[in-house]
């Protein structure tokens, strides 16, 4: 209790907690104040979204106040930033008696249990007090694609065209409908064909689409990638990168060897005629 | 000691009295020092700011820092592949000319014919001669590169890195060699001197500028800003239909950059250097497997007008005009 006397002292800094979620299902922010004891404030999101909380934090003491801004409890392979205008800050200075609204958005792993999350905002300030707002995430599972399957080692001839398999997976709960494949491609290249165009898949589904790529023949030889994401109704996987190494046709290979070889054959023949000077 | 080796160190001695080649030679290490050692600098002061974060974070208590970025150092060398397909083929192109011009001018061609040496040794001892001189400044500027990258970058660079450095400039030999065989066979089958050194500079011109811009310039996408084919609405397929119907025009356009050695000489170079993304996790063999169609378009070039040199000299009867 005494701590939490200290927390109301007009020196010490009042968070006040604001969550917005920025989804298809609101439309306006949802502001929620934090107090004493602080609130736990959730949103839902399915595995592989983004979820973003906007925090407003006050400095009522009567000078100004540095703030070491961090995440705690949150498993390790979500990534957590603090925003202010766009950039990512680790610490923020507020001037007596001002205010700062942050945003602070959490990345959720594309492989991850539906469940609630909990975890914490910590701040430090600079004269040691420490302030923590409990925080939740919970996942939903209801919509859920996963590329599960593409090529790891393909080779492909400039000028010349490829057929690959892409399998996606339904990992949700729910039926997924129009499932199509988004490509992101180097300069020229096209996707002649993919076959089927649209799958539906029921949950825990398989399903693979071919792909035909065609390479254009001023492609120079080396490493590329071409960028493949599943789109369904409700539901997004996660981007997969294809690696295609692309090699020049050797034929022309065998056109410089023959002509190194009869320009050499000419020379040696032109010499053996006209004889040694 | 042979006639070839004889006449070869000459060349190198004759070509160190040429103030034209020894000014060009300076300029080229001028540059090459200035923008290595910028280079190198700019390497040093990333890797300066890299343990400047880390000591950072380290004192804000974070266990979970970043990794090291790669900071390819050999990429300091990339201005130099501009130099070399510029300076160092004016060089290359001087060599090569010189080389039979004053033997003419001097009238020291016939003396030298009259002697027991025969055609193909004097030609081979020129080009042992001038290739030596190529190899010894490629030697020279990647001792500098490596150098500067040790003491003012402050960076030890890997063994696969010291292999790709090497190979670099390994191309860049070749590409200067290639020019100084152009040079020799203009100047042996053209009997004037400053018509020979025009028409080499004029073919320099064409291969290194006009080839590639053509590459660009008549691609087809490159009519109209921000791209042809998007500005027309077109989709990808439609921009397919339309490119098939002109599949001729395309390949002369491919065929015609393909020609150019200076277009070989730098993607072998920006895939070796890293310069071009894509190449990091490629060993350096791998990298020349892959860029095998950029080495023949350096080798092959330099096969031909080597046996154009042979063809030319060993049969011309008014090799000594001026």
């Amino acid at each position: 209790m005494s701590d939490l006397r200290k927390l109301k002292l007009p020196l010490l800094l009042a968070v006040l907690i604001c969550l917005m979620l920025i989804g298809s299902d609101f439309a306006s922010a949802q502001k929620i104040k934090a107090a004493n004891p602080p609130l736990v404030s959730a949103v839902s999101k399915p595995a592989g979204s983004e979820i973003q909380y906007q925090l407003l934090l006050q400095n009522t003491d009567t000078i100004s106040h540095r703030y070491q801004l961090t995440t705690s409890l949150l498993p390790t392979n979500y990534r957590a930033a603090f925003l202010l205008d766009k950039q990512a800050i680790s610490q923020l200075d507020i001037s007596p008696s001002g205010s700062q609204t942050l945003q602070l958005d959490i990345q959720l792993p594309q492989m991850v249990s539906a469940g609630i999350n909990l975890f914490k905002v910590v701040l430090n300030r600079d004269d040691g007090q420490t302030f923590t707002l409990p925080l939740a995430c919970t996942i939903n599972k209801d919509y859920a694609l996963s590329i599960t399957s593409h090529p790891q080692d393909l080779t492909v001839l400039s000028g010349q065209s490829a057929r690959f398999d892409i399998t996606v997976a339904n990992t949700g709960n729910n039926l997924l409908e129009q499932i199509q494949l988004q490509f992101e491609l180097p300069h020229k290249w096209l996707i002649k064909q993919v076959i089927p165009q649209k799958l539906a898949l029921k949950p825990g589904e398989e399903g693979s689409f071919q792909v035909h790529l065609v390479l254009p023949n001023s492609q120079a030889a080396g490493n590329e990638k071409i960028k493949i994401i599943a789109n369904a109704d409700h539901a997004r996987s996660a981007q997969a990168e294809v690696p295609i190494q692309v090699q020049k046709n050797p034929s022309y290979l065998i056109g410089a060897g023959s002509l190194v070889l009869l320009a050499g054959l000419g020379t040696i023949y032109y010499f053996r005629k006209n004889g040694r000077r | 000691m042979g006639p070839i080796l004889r006449i070869a160190k000459k060349e190198v001695f004759d070509a160190l009295h040429n103030k034209l080649f020894v000014v060009t030679l300076g300029f080229l290490l001028v540059l090459t020092v200035v923008s290595v050692v910028l280079g190198a600098m700019q390497v040093r002061s990333e890797t300066a700011q890299y343990y400047n974060s880390v000591s950072y974070l380290k004192s804000l208590g974070k266990t979970n820092l970043p990794p090291m970025p790669n900071l390819n150092p050999i990429a300091v060398s990339k201005n130099f592949v501009n130099y070399i397909g510029m300076i160092g083929a004016l060089l290359a192109m001087i060599l090569g000319n010189h080389a039979i011009v004053k033997e003419r001018k001097n009238g020291t061609l016939k003396l030298i014919l009259a002697r027991p040496v025969f055609r193909d040794q004097l030609l081979n001892g020129k080009l042992v001669g001038n290739l030596c001189l190529l190899a010894a400044i490629s030697l020279a500027l990647g001792l500098l590169t490596l150098t500067s990258i040790k003491i003012v970058g402050q960076v030890q660079l890997s063994g696969t890195e010291m292999v790709k450095l090497s190979l670099f400039f390994l191309m860049s030999f070749l590409y200067m060699a290639l020019f100084m065989a152009l040079a020799t066979a203009f100047t042996l089958l053209v009997p004037y001197k400053n018509n020979a050194l025009l028409i080499t500079v004029v073919i320099w011109f064409v291969l290194a500028f006009v080839f590639p811009q053509i590459g660009d310039t008549m691609d087809m996408d490159n009519q109209l800003p921000g791209g042809f084919f998007a500005q027309m609405g077109m989709t990808r397929v439609q921009e397919k239909q339309v490119l098939d119907r002109f599949q001729f025009y395309e390949s002369v356009r491919d065929s015609i950059e393909e020609l150019s050695p200076t277009k070989h000489y730098e993607r072998v170079s920006f895939a070796l250097l890293g310069v071009k993304p894509g190449f990091e996790h490629n060993t350096p063999m791998e990298i020349l497997k892959l860029k095998w169609l950029n080495l023949t378009g350096l080798l092959l070039p330099n096969i031909l007008l080597v046996l154009l040199s042979y063809s030319i000299f060993l049969r011309r009867e008014d090799i000594y005009s001026t």
